[in-house]
């Protein structure tokens, strides 16, 4: 059996050590901002706290910058060269052009933050539009995202050195080792799409240029690569923890594992269409092959799920676990790292299920500007990506401070709080989508004039966010926890005895099950949508808007 | 030379970078010739991106004929 991940963070070097702190425990702190913001927006659009517009827009903005932009990547940073390092077995290969990347995300998002203190919100995707008078914020607020970038091309290639060392030396990729190699290159594709999306407006804002015309358009770009990136470092991350926690490796074999990753970076880009059902001049042919090229959008996700649960499934019951569902009890849920990994799976399944909906040529332009989006796309980035990635911190960084989680009893149930909160909050804002219920607005019930519902399902969505909020910010301050010094020596992780070899034949139906329930639900959700929105007493009609 | 099963995953794992930086290099003359206006930005983030797995999959090929070098098979 190869030696724990905690063994193999253990003979990092301090130089590298130090590096992955610095890099977590400013992803930490992003998710904590960003959270905040969020916080303060969903009690706002319910009335629980007034805001005036402009302050909840702002917030709004922090929590967007905070967390899509800065927390997401920020700590794929972090994860990609953690595990690069040990796949290497010898540390980190060019570790200063690692801190170069760190001190270009940190002066990014020093900046970013800088510019939306005050002013006109830019909200998240910086339209230069709002900032025709505030061109000056406009350029901090660019330059924030285009260093960003920037960090986001020379950081991951300090990963692609180091693996590039470990084939050098084994002549091999392990599943995981090509895995973080694809990943890598993906991470430096979307930081040249940051700076070539924000570049436009820097010069506009310095003078050397007009004002970008085409920002929309170019916003979804480095949207949809901000949007499905984090989703193939969650399913790489559940791989590892799967490894690590159970001790399971793919049933399938490397290969087919590495097929699936390759299958991300395949069959997301020609996706990118379905972003542009929203421009009034795209041709119908184009609309229909959009659509058709939605339907592959899952397929990596969805495969690697099956991959990972079929795997689980045969080795459990290879343990004895028995009856459909009854080989799950035997998983090690009182690990943090398990319990938000395995939410992480379920929220996933919802968030599948609803973005089916959304993508949908028909519908997108319905929906596409009401609180569905919000509602459905949390299913990913709180439920299934921010707890894989806390799940991965929770067993790195204890690995490289030697310090435990805080309240670890209380962390190992965060997860199934947040799923709770999410429930609500993503339930009752798709449900406000479906009714038309607006999503960029702060004060949802229009002052009494709204219909009667809104305000309920707000209400909804302000407890749900709440609930949510509340357990990812204690779980993220519990990972956090072991950044601080003067805290106890952590003792190494009980392991999963999972080396029992597996019943040739051995049936795993849960995975499949599974994904029949999702292709049902999207058809569910689809029909609901349709029926729901006939019954509305207006019309819309969408516009060239941004996620 | 004795091709052993190491040999062949690593020419699996280079042709599937390559795979990738032909397909998005495809994707990106689509968006370079598309018709209707204000694609252009696609075309050039994937032909970037097109260009870059090139190169990636080149050092991958590279770091294995290393290997192989150091183990006196090439």
């Amino acid at each position: 059996m190869t030696a724990s991940l905690r063994d193999r963070l253990d003979h990092l070097s301090p130089g590298d050590r130090r590096l992955l702190i610095a890099l977590s425990g400013l992803a930490i702190l992003a998710l904590l901002t960003g959270i905040v913001g969020g916080t303060g927006v969903a009690l706002a659009r319910a009335g629980w706290i007034d805001l005036i517009p402009e302050t909840g827009f702002r917030l709004l903005t922090l929590h967007g910058v905070g967390i899509f932009f800065y927390w997401l990547y920020l700590v794929q940073g972090a994860i990609l060269l953690a595990l690069a390092a040990i796949e290497a077995g010898r540390g980190l290969a060019a570790r200063g052009l690692a801190w170069g990347g760190f001190a270009l995300m940190l002066g990014g998002m020093a900046l970013s933050l800088g510019a939306i203190s005050g002013g006109t919100p830019l909200l998240y995707n910086g339209n230069p539009e709002l900032a025709e008078y505030e061109l000056g914020r406009l350029g901090v607020f660019n330059a924030g995202y285009i260093l960003l970038g920037l960090g986001l091309i020379v950081l991951p290639a300090t990963g692609v050195a180091t693996l590039l060392a470990a084939v050098r030396r084994a002549g091999e990729f392990s599943a995981v080792g090509f895995a973080l190699f694809a990943w890598a290159g993906f991470l430096m594709v979307t930081g040249f799409a940051l700076v070539y999306v924000f570049a436009p407006g820097l010069l506009w804002a310095l003078g050397l240029a007009g004002m970008p015309a085409n920002h929309s358009t170019n916003w979804h770009i480095v949207f949809h690569n901000m949007h499905y990136l984090p989703l193939m470092a969650t399913v790489i991350v559940w791989y590892v923890l799967m490894q690590e926690l159970i001790g399971v490796k793919s049933v399938f074999g490397a290969r087919f594992s590495k097929l699936v990753f390759a299958a991300y970076l395949v069959f997301v880009p020609p996706t990118s269409l379905y972003h542009m059902f929203l421009e009034p001049d795209l041709p119908g042919a184009v609309r229909i092959a959009g659509s058709l090229l939605s339907l592959f959008v899952s397929v990596p996700t969805l495969t690697a799920f099956l991959i990972i649960v079929a795997s689980l499934e045969v080795h459990a019951r290879a343990r004895g676990g028995r009856g459909l569902f009854g080989w799950i009890r035997a998983l090690p849920w009182g690990e943090p790292a398990m319990a938000a990994a395995g939410f992480a799976v379920i929220n996933m399944a919802f968030g599948i299920v609803l973005a089916f909906v959304l993508i949908q040529a028909d519908l997108a332009p319905l929906l596409s500007d009401t609180f569905f989006v919000p509602g459905y796309f949390h299913f990913f980035t709180v439920g299934t990506v921010s707890l894989s990635f806390l799940a991965a911190l929770a067993l790195i960084l204890p690995a490289l401070t030697w310090r435990g989680l805080a309240l670890p009893g209380l962390a190992r149930f965060t997860p199934h709080l947040a799923t709770l909160g999410l429930l609500a909050f993503g339930g009752a804002g798709v449900t406000a989508g479906y009714m038309g219920v607006p999503r960029r607005v702060i004060d949802a019930g229009y002052g009494g004039d709204a219909p009667a519902l809104w305000p309920a399902l707000m209400g909804w969505v302000a407890g749900g966010g709440l609930l949510m909020a509340l357990a990812l910010a204690a779980f993220s301050l519990s990972v956090a926890a072991t950044l601080l010094p003067g805290r106890a020596t952590v003792p190494p992780l009980p392991h999963w005895d999972a080396a029992i070899t597996p019943r040739p034949g051995a049936a795993a139906l849960v995975g499949p099950l599974a994904v029949l329930v999702i292709v049902i639900g999207m058809y569910a959700a689809t029909a609901t949508g349709f029926e729901l929105m006939r019954a509305l007493p207006i019309e819309a009609a969408g516009g060239a808007h941004g996620h | 030379m004795a091709i052993d099963g190491k040999d062949k995953d690593m020419k699996f794992d280079i042709t599937l970078i390559f795979t990738v930086a032909a397909v998005w290099a495809v994707l990106a003359l689509a968006y370079a010739l598309a018709p209707w206006s204000g694609m252009i930005g696609y075309a050039w983030v994937w032909g970037f991106g097109a260009a870059l797995f090139l190169g990636l999959g080149l050092a991958l090929r590279r770091a294995s004929a290393a290997h192989l070098k150091v183990e006196g098979r090439s």
